[in-house]
């Protein structure tokens, strides 16, 4: 079975009711399974009597029965390919999007990413950024970047912002094992506004810049928006020139970058005052101010105004997508609205009362309520599924908890900013126990 | 053990409950995941994955039936390794699946992705919904759990010829139901 083959089944059966594949699965009769197979010894016996008669009817028995013996059962590569007996695909296929939209615009999970069991997220030393990892197994924490001769340091350190208070990194995404990340300047001695997108190999420490930031003085190429999907990065990218100190744009337009191959493909243009926010069923979609958002085609024709999903989404799990509105439609902050691609229509979550903020996981939400009225009065963590049912209140403080940010199995990666100042923790839903996580510096 | 018992221990989150789970299920679980996977390594992981979809997920679920629960995630996490790993197994004496299969759906290139496959798959679930159980349950385990037609007529007590000509009858009947629904043109 070739990979089209492959998507293509995915795509129709996952949507198969429970009832009929609970029903069926309990028809499933365990078999002894061989190391490399799934065929019993019974049936691979009369597989090769059938493959034996066949040879030897080809005049060609012992070749091919020894061939097959080592072949079963068959395993193909689509992308190793040569073996595949089905005709070879002359033009590549573009990948499915696996969500409805890129989660880029959530404030909360985005800064903070899993990759192989640990949390990744960004921290600041002094007067520059730099990204982490912890392990909440151990309670270490450890720089991405995995030179053992860097000083991670600005300058030395591929992951390290530039020096200076105006840098900031906005977001950062993990897929497969490229880390993207982005630094942007804002500070007022400078006119450059762009941000400079890099991705860096967890596993091999590869780094590599998608676009940087350019000028030659009145001349400014950078990128406004981005959202990751598929193993590509889809960039909003900028050209701008000044002119009697005013910024005039001379394009905007949206190109795909390929970490693997370092390839950047133009793709077209960008509609007027709108900003990048998610690709799907291959449509850019763009917010327009807080409540509009509008999608056009990936050649940028056909450009609409989203009927039912208003303001844009800033998390997605599956096909819902859980939309940013300061206080829902209706006004009331103890409920979110979630829009359901495969109705096409709204639902809405009530969280009971008004919620301190809320994690979209990959299989349920993590929200945070205040125990009464009284802000200061303690607060409580709840879970529920995705569309806000079986309500699970998990923890209990008279504290206030910091804000929920990722969670691996039973470890929840939270984060609380006093006077300025960040600080992590991390809590184990399993023993009840709230810890500080340490800084980098002054772990033991 | 009794799954009741399993589900509780779960539930007071006793670890004990995984091994239960692990004793009573190991095999089955190899047996499903061996439909998409052929590597033993592949099947080993996909077993300590699902133990700890498991442990993860219940409570706060709680399901009816835990072998067609446990049967799911194997199945969904099976799949998601072939697919990260671009390995799908193909039985040298089964039917390619696939190929088949999509006599009936069309390329979901042109189906807009995850919106038309919902849909498509809203369509399937009506059609299951009109056939036998016995006629359901051979696509289901085909076409879902990828089951050979050789341990589905084993399992039935049918023929593997009967299976054979059971599943075209389907997919005829299903290709006339999505294309009276708009989904094939």
């Amino acid at each position: 079975m070739n990979k089209k083959t492959d998507k293509r089944l995915l795509a129709s059966l996952d949507y198969i009711d429970e009832k009929f594949t609970d029903r069926a699965a309990k028809r499933i009769k365990v078999r002894e399974i061989g190391a490399t197979g799934g065929i019993s010894k019974k049936r691979t016996v009369k597989y090769l009597a059938l493959i034996a008669a066949c040879a030897i009817l080809l005049g060609a028995a012992i070749p091919i029965a020894t061939s097959l013996l080592n072949k079963l059962p068959e395993v193909i590569d689509p992308s190793a390919s040569n073996d595949d007996t089905t005709a070879p695909e002359t033009t590549p296929e573009p990948e499915l999007p696996e969500e409805y939209f890129s989660d880029r615009y959530y404030m909360g999970v985005d800064n903070v990413c899993k990759y192989e069991g640990e949390f990744v997220y960004s921290i600041d030393i002094g007067n520059y950024c730099n990204i982490v990892k912890y392990d909440p197994e151990s309670n270490k924490v450890s720089y991405i970047c995995s030179d053992p001769k860097c000083t991670h340091t600005p300058g030395d350190c591929p992951l390290a912002s530039p020096e200076g208070s105006g840098w900031s990194m906005n977001y950062i995404e993990v897929f497969g094992d490229w880390l993207v990340y982005d630094y942007s300047y804002s500070g007022a001695d400078k006119v450059l506004l762009g941000m400079t997108v890099n991705l860096y190999n967890m596993k091999t420490g590869e780094s590599k810049t998608a676009v940087e930031t350019t000028t030659d003085g009145t001349f400014y190429k950078y990128v406004s928006s981005y959202v990751v999907m598929n193993g590509k990065v889809y960039l909003s990218l900028c050209e701008s020139k000044v002119e009697d100190k005013v910024f005039n744009v001379i394009k905007e337009y949206i190109a795909s970058y390929d970490p693997e191959t370092g390839e950047s493909v133009y793709m077209c243009d960008m509609p007027e005052a709108m900003v990048l926010i998610g690709i799907s069923n291959k449509r850019f979609f763009f917010t327009k101010g807080m409540n509009e958002t509008w999608s056009c085609d990936y050649t940028g024709a056909n450009l609409k105004k989203e009927e039912v999903l208003t303001f844009h989404p800033v998390a997605v799990s599956g096909t819902y997508a859980y939309e940013f509105s300061p206080k829902d439609e209706d006004n009331d902050p103890a409920t979110k609205s979630v829009y359901d691609i495969v109705t096409d229509s709204k639902f809405v979550i009530d969280f009971g009362k008004s919620h301190r903020g809320y994690l979209v996981l990959e299989d349920k939400l993590l929200y945070v309520l205040n125990k009464s009225e009284d802000k200061n009065g303690g607060t409580e963590l709840w879970t529920c599924d995705k569309r806000g049912e079986n309500k699970k209140l998990l923890l209990e403080s008279d504290e206030v908890l910091p804000t929920p940010y990722n969670c691996i199995g039973n470890y929840i990666f939270c984060r609380a900013t006093k006077n300025g100042n960040k600080e992590y923790y991390v809590f184990n839903l399993e023993t009840g126990e709230i810890k500080t996580i340490p800084t980098i510096q002054n772990q033991g | 053990m009794k799954d009741d018992k399993i589900i509780e221990m779960l539930f007071e989150r006793n670890e004990e409950g995984l091994r239960e789970v692990e004793r009573e299920y190991r095999g089955f679980c190899n047996t499903v995941a061996s439909n998409i996977l052929s590597m033993r390594e592949d099947r080993e992981e996909c077993i300590n994955d699902m133990l700890l979809a498991l442990w993860n997920s219940i409570p706060p679920e709680k399901p009816d039936c835990l072998k067609s629960y446990i049967a799911r995630i194997i199945r969904n996490l099976a799949l998601k390794k072939s697919r990260d790993s671009y390995v799908w197994k193909r039985s040298a004496n089964s039917l390619n699946i696939g190929d088949e299969f999509l006599e009936c759906i069309p390329d979901t290139q042109d189906l807009c992705e995850q919106f038309e496959a919902a849909r498509a798959g809203k369509i399937i679930n009506d059609f299951l919904e009109t056939l036998p159980e016995n006629e359901c349950d051979v696509f289901v385990l085909h076409y879902y759990y990828g089951e050979e037609l050789l341990a589905i007529a084993e399992d039935m007590g049918y023929t593997e010829g009967k299976v054979k000509s059971m599943l075209f009858r389907i997919r005829k009947k299903l290709t006339e139901k999505l294309t009276k629904e708009g989904i094939i043109v």
